[in-house]
């Protein structure tokens, strides 16, 4: 960090919220005070719930009138129509028998973004990296209509169960699960038009989902989940052919595991460049975090910030890969 | 875990007991253009249909990766009977005019 903090402020705001003192730095040096605090704040309120109409089970007019009639109240996502704020009132999400239909997936806002932000078409080859449990993985295949081929990568041998049985709920049909390690991705032959990177992390992001998150990692994790990152991202670029996207995402807010991750392979090689998103959500994502000048092309990228948006913290980024000349 | 394309006696022994169950013709409705593969998971051999021409991928190299899943789980033998997956009953059932029940007894 090279803005210059104020450490003794950072500890009476650490240990008054419940935070560790290096988390707090951090925000200070990327935020100030004022914002700092708003983030604590907004991390104490739960988010929303929200889910996806899966439109391979059911139509959204059919979806919307079947849980209005349940009595759940629901909200347009203004950038997503199949998206929506759920308040179920005297259900839990996962207890209807819509959800046990398949007709709706419980998943953030962020992650439903995401693959918004992939754009996958019909017919296409798309590679889904650490999959699981797969809200990601049917929600492609319900943009591309079940045609084509979305190739679902997970290396836990355990969270494969629940992402196959996400699958056969939602009535996924063109899909392929292969178990093993993304860094390994060369050993595939087949080449994808379109790879989803929704990168294991920190969970930085998660607070107001998961509060043990203020206390349970600390600058050694985010710089291990960062390393990880740049070893799996790379491994993507590399099976990408000339023209391919790939979309990169995390539910961290680190700058440490997004715009330092893209900035120093934007240093290290020239064969892809940043794209924008063509949604209207979020924020612009760094270009100087912690007063360090990044690669410029970052302000494509997207962030969501719980004191900004109410959500889940986020980063999102679009890429594409070009000919080398 | 290796992915085969269906061996064509066992296919057909699958295909007598579903046309049996739920009329003539019906598996052939619900293979519409696709082909029938296994897998292999111990005791277990699950049948999965999957599109003609996914058989080229199935065919090539996955390196240290393992196929766990592909296309429409139709079901699986276990000690020599075969039994439908919940997931094909709700496209099973607009193929037959027999009646489906899911019990937990299977």
């Amino acid at each position: 960090m090279s803005k210059r903090i104020d450490r003794k402020m950072a500890k009476t705001i650490a240990k008054e919220h419940g935070y560790l003192q290096y988390m707090i730095e951090r925000y200070l040096a990327l935020w100030g005070e004022s914002e700092t605090l708003r983030f604590i704040q907004a991390c104490e309120y739960p988010v929303r719930t929200s889910i996806r109409a899966n439109t391979l089970k059911t139509s959204i007019d059919e979806f919307q009138e079947r849980l209005q009639k349940r009595g759940v109240n629901l909200e347009s996502v203004p950038w997503l129509e199949e998206g929506f704020f759920a308040d179920f009132s005297r259900h839990t999400p996962g207890s209807l028998f819509e959800h046990m239909m398949g007709h709706y997936y419980v998943q953030g806002v962020p992650s439903m973004t995401v693959v918004r932000a992939l754009d996958p078409q019909p017919g296409e080859i798309v590679f889904d990296l650490a999959s699981a449990p797969g809200g990601k993985t049917t929600h492609i295949a319900q943009r591309m209509e079940n045609s084509g081929l979305v190739i679902s990568i997970e290396s836990d041998r355990q969270r494969i169960n629940s992402l196959e049985s996400n699958i056969l709920r939602c009535g996924v049909t063109n899909s392929l699960i292969l178990r093993g390690d993304v860094r390994k991705l060369d050993q595939l032959e087949i080449i994808p038009d379109k790879i989803l990177l929704d990168a294991p992390c920190s969970g930085e992001g998660l607070i107001a989902l998961d509060p043990s998150r203020k206390t349970s990692k600390t600058m050694a994790d985010i710089r291990y989940c960062a390393t990880r990152q740049d070893e799996m991202i790379e491994a993507a670029l590399n099976m990408l052919p000339t023209g391919g996207t790939l979309v990169y995402s995390t539910c961290s807010i680190a700058p440490e595991e997004n715009e330092f991750v893209i900035d120093e392979l934007l240093r290290k090689r020239d064969d892809f460049k940043v794209i924008p998103i063509e949604l209207d959500f979020g924020i612009p994502a760094y270009t100087d975090p912690y007063g360090v000048q990044l690669h410029k092309s970052l302000e494509l990228a997207r962030r969501f910030l719980p004191q900004k948006h109410g959500l889940e913290g986020f980063f999102i980024i679009r890429m594409t890969k070009e000919e080398v000349t | 875990m290796t992915i085969k394309l269906a061996d064509t006696i066992e296919w057909a022994s699958i295909v007598k007991q579903i046309d049996g169950d739920f009329g003539e013709g019906v598996t052939r409705a619900l293979l519409s253009n696709r082909t029938p593969v296994t897998l292999q998971r111990g005791e277990r051999k699950s049948f999965y249909l999957i599109p003609v021409d996914w058989v080229k991928y199935i065919e090539m190299d996955v390196g240290d990766f393992d196929i766990r899943y592909l296309g429409i789980w139709l079901g699986e033998i276990v000690k020599e009977r075969f039994r439908l997956s919940i997931s094909v009953l709700e496209q099973l059932s607009q193929l037959t005019s027999s009646i489906l029940t899911v019990s937990h007894q299977g």
